[in-house]
């Protein structure tokens, strides 16, 4: 081999090792830095979560308490109220049909007694736990639709499963606001929910025959700012078709 | 080398002695050994250079002693660098076998008054060189945050470019009977830029080592 071979291969080997040791240094620097990235963006995006989960608790309480407050002052007082007066009436000496006025004060008060029972279950702050998303959709709607006079309608498709309370409570939120909104601007007569289990998702549609709107003029409220933070939270989709005088279309996607 | 390379050489190693010797009681115990090895090195260096300077003879004996105990700090730190070592002793089974190594060949194949333990450094190079590459392996699997953040990430890392680059050099270069030949001072001066270098490098981590966080594996 000569003296110029000898030195050619002397430079380019230590090279070319050289360079493995220096190729192997990066990619092992590089890596580490993509996980810790990855790392820090997975503690951010559970932060997210909790923080929202919370805050969907307490809206969901703040929104009970809400409703139960009116029920006892529209609803209870109202009837006890009535079953005081009636009974006043009976106490009075020459009352006439004191059978019938205490029948229809008992009937009264068993109502109230009722009512009373029924909000006890709602007050349980476990009620996505107990009931499960659809049955909370179904009393929500229920109540909203009972105060406001307005027809609605729960249907499903598909065989039920649960996606775990955390993930329905913020869902259950989700709904809940999209309600509120139907309500509150579109003021329409029916609202229709339909919810589809499939295999490996869950579709939510919430139509309302309201007033509608234009998405696209119409600068984004909270309400849909927090729907759709929400959403992304549990990597779904959410698409509204609205029109003025159109009534709301809301589809909502949320993987398993 | 010249005379002049020579002298820096020397003063790297004291500079990276006096940076480390500040940070001494910062040091885990790993990069204390590191720390030793440069010690070491100043020593031996020193001692072989004057022997010949002096003499006039050749100076492979201090190699001879010299390398082994290199070899044996470095398995002391790769032994606590990697905790699965640590709980194997295995950095102690690798210096023990590099010193039986050591032995036989300075005994029965490259005799200390006439050699250098060259045939040492091939195996002291392949193991350091595979050691390095185990650690890395292992720093990348680890949860450690943030890689440069882990002081015994840039030792291993200067220890994996000097040892594949004397590997070569030592093995190719005692293939090619070049080391050792009329024409190969550039060679020798090439060797001596790339310890100053790695030496240099080895003080920057000493000088950082504060702000970097103390390896825990």
């Amino acid at each position: 081999m000569t003296e110029t071979t000898s030195i050619l291969v002397l430079v380019f080997g230590t090279l070319l090792f050289t360079l493995f040791a220096v190729f192997t240094i990066l990619y092992v620097a590089i890596q580490k830095k993509r996980q810790y990235q990855y790392r820090i963006e997975k503690q951010d995006m559970e932060h997210r979560f909790t923080k929202q989960l919370m805050q969907s608790r307490l809206e969901v309480q703040e929104k009970t308490l809400k409703h139960l407050s009116e029920e006892l002052h529209d609803n209870i007082a109202q009837v006890m109220g009535l079953a005081r007066m009636k009974l006043i009436a009976a106490r009075k000496p020459h009352a006439e049909n004191k059978d019938e006025i205490l029948e229809s004060s008992v009937e009264l008060l068993g109502r109230a007694i009722n009512e009373v029972r029924t909000m006890s279950h709602t007050m349980n702050s476990g009620m996505i736990n107990k009931q499960g998303l659809e049955e909370s959709i179904r009393k929500d709607i229920g109540h909203i639709c009972t105060s406001n006079r307005i027809s609605c309608k729960v249907t499903t498709e598909g065989a039920a499963y649960t996606l775990g309370t955390d993930k329905e409570l913020i869902i259950f939120r989700i709904v809940q606001e999209c309600l509120a909104n139907a309500v509150k601007h579109g003021q329409p007569a029916a609202i229709y929910v339909h919810i589809k289990y499939q295999p490996e998702q869950l579709y939510l549609t919430i139509e309302d025959t309201g007033r509608g709107y234009n998405p696209e003029a119409k600068q984004k409220g909270m309400g849909l700012m927090n729907i759709e933070e929400r959403i992304k939270l549990l990597n779904g989709k959410i698409d509204i078709n609205s029109g003025k005088d159109r009534g709301t279309i809301v589809n909502i996607t949320i993987p398993k | 080398m010249s005379l002049e390379l020579v002298i820096s050489y020397y003063i790297v190693l004291v500079g990276v002695i006096v940076v480390g010797g500040t940070q001494y009681s910062e040091l885990n115990t790993s990069t204390k050994a590191i720390f030793y090895l440069i010690c070491l090195t100043l020593v031996a260096e020193i001692s072989a250079y004057t022997y010949s300077t002096i003499t006039k003879e050749a100076n492979y004996l201090f190699y001879h002693i010299f390398n082994p105990l290199q070899f044996i700090l470095l398995s002391y730190y790769f032994n606590n660098a990697i905790s699965y070592y640590k709980k194997t002793y295995i950095g102690y089974i690798v210096a023990a076998l590099g010193i039986i190594i050591a032995i036989v060949n300075s005994c029965f194949f490259q005799y200390p008054s006439t050699y250098y333990n060259t045939y040492f450094l091939a195996f002291e190079s392949i193991a350091i060189v595979g050691l390095s590459l185990y650690h890395l392996y292992i720093v990348l699997n680890s949860d450690e945050s943030y890689v440069l953040n882990i002081p015994t990430y840039f030792f291993t890392s200067i220890l994996l470019i000097f040892w594949s680059f004397t590997f070569f050099y030592w093995l190719a270069g005692f293939a090619l009977s070049y080391v050792d030949s009329e024409n190969s001072s550039w060679i020798r001066t090439l060797h001596g830029l790339i310890n100053i270098i790695t030496y240099t490098g080895i003080g920057l981590i000493f000088f950082f080592y504060r702000k970097l966080q103390p390896a825990r594996d």
